[in-house]
């Protein structure tokens, strides 16, 4: 949700494909949120997870 | 010279390089390093079969008509049933690890047997459903629903195999008592996540 507040509404037509069908746009967009997001959540939860597991063993 | 002597001509004591370099002992981990290594392999898996529905959503949009006319419908809810059993294998495969590390490994045995057998059971019953679309001229050179079904159901298919595989190499560690806790924590990692994945997949391919 935060991202789709910091992208410029002009931004939603999807710059890169230039696709003006605004739900096909939204599916690209989309897509490369998710794309982005994964990787970063997977990272952060699994570093978290770590995090706490070496804490509890000091 | 003068630091070995003292000059009353006692001999200087040397210091005790145990105290100063004490030899390493076994430190208890916080992961597991069988552990670590099955994270960062299921973090590539997720990054692929991630690309995967990433293109497949977008090619999906892209179709004037999705299924494409003249290609046969998907088994939706015959697969519903198969992703309940996955599912039931993966809890199962948890209940063996709780019966692993809190009563002891004999005890996970009937669990995990029953983990695997149903997830070859998942396998069997797609195989089967593959069969039938290949009869009804589902292939996947034939059309881009078709390429996108095979290929990502497909590489799911081949995890399955491989988690079973893997579990039943493991369970034979365990009939031998040779199993390790970390191992078979490594083991029911990589089935968990054959098992999460697909209800995502079966979301976005069948539904």
């Amino acid at each position: 949700m935060i991202v789709w507040l910091l992208i410029a509404a002009d931004a939603l037509a999807c710059a890169t494909c230039q696709d003006p069908d605004p739900r096909r746009s939204a599916i690209y967009l989309d897509m490369t949120v998710f794309m982005s997001l994964t990787p970063l959540i997977a990272f952060a939860g699994g570093g978290l997870w770590i995090w706490q597991r070496t804490r509890a063993i000091r | 010279m003068g630091a070995t002597m003292s000059g009353s001509g006692s001999r200087r004591e040397s210091p005790d390089l145990r105290v100063v370099h004490p030899p390493p002992q076994a430190r208890r981990k916080a992961v597991p390093n069988e552990v670590l290594g099955m994270m960062m392999f299921i973090l590539t898996e997720l990054m692929l079969f991630s690309g995967f529905i990433s293109a497949f959503t977008i090619s999906k949009a892209q179709a004037p008509a999705w299924p494409p006319p003249g290609q046969p419908r998907l088994p939706v809810e015959a697969t519903a049933i198969n992703t309940a059993i996955l599912l039931a294998s993966g809890a199962m495969l948890w209940y063996a690890g709780r019966r692993f590390d809190k009563v002891g490994p004999a005890a996970a045995r009937v669990p995990l047997a029953t983990a695997v057998a149903l997830g070859l059971g998942f396998v069997t019953f797609q195989g089967v459903e593959w069969a039938r679309l290949l009869g009804e001229g589902l292939t996947m050179v034939g059309s881009t629903y078709g390429a996108f079904f095979f290929l990502i159901i497909g590489f799911h298919g081949l995890h399955v195999m491989a988690g079973a595989t893997a579990l039943i190499w493991q369970g034979t560690s365990l009939w031998r008592e040779k199993l390790t806790s970390d191992g078979f924590w490594a083991g029911r990692l990589f089935w968990y996540f054959v098992v999460l994945v697909w209800p995502a997949l079966y979301w976005k391919v069948y539904l």
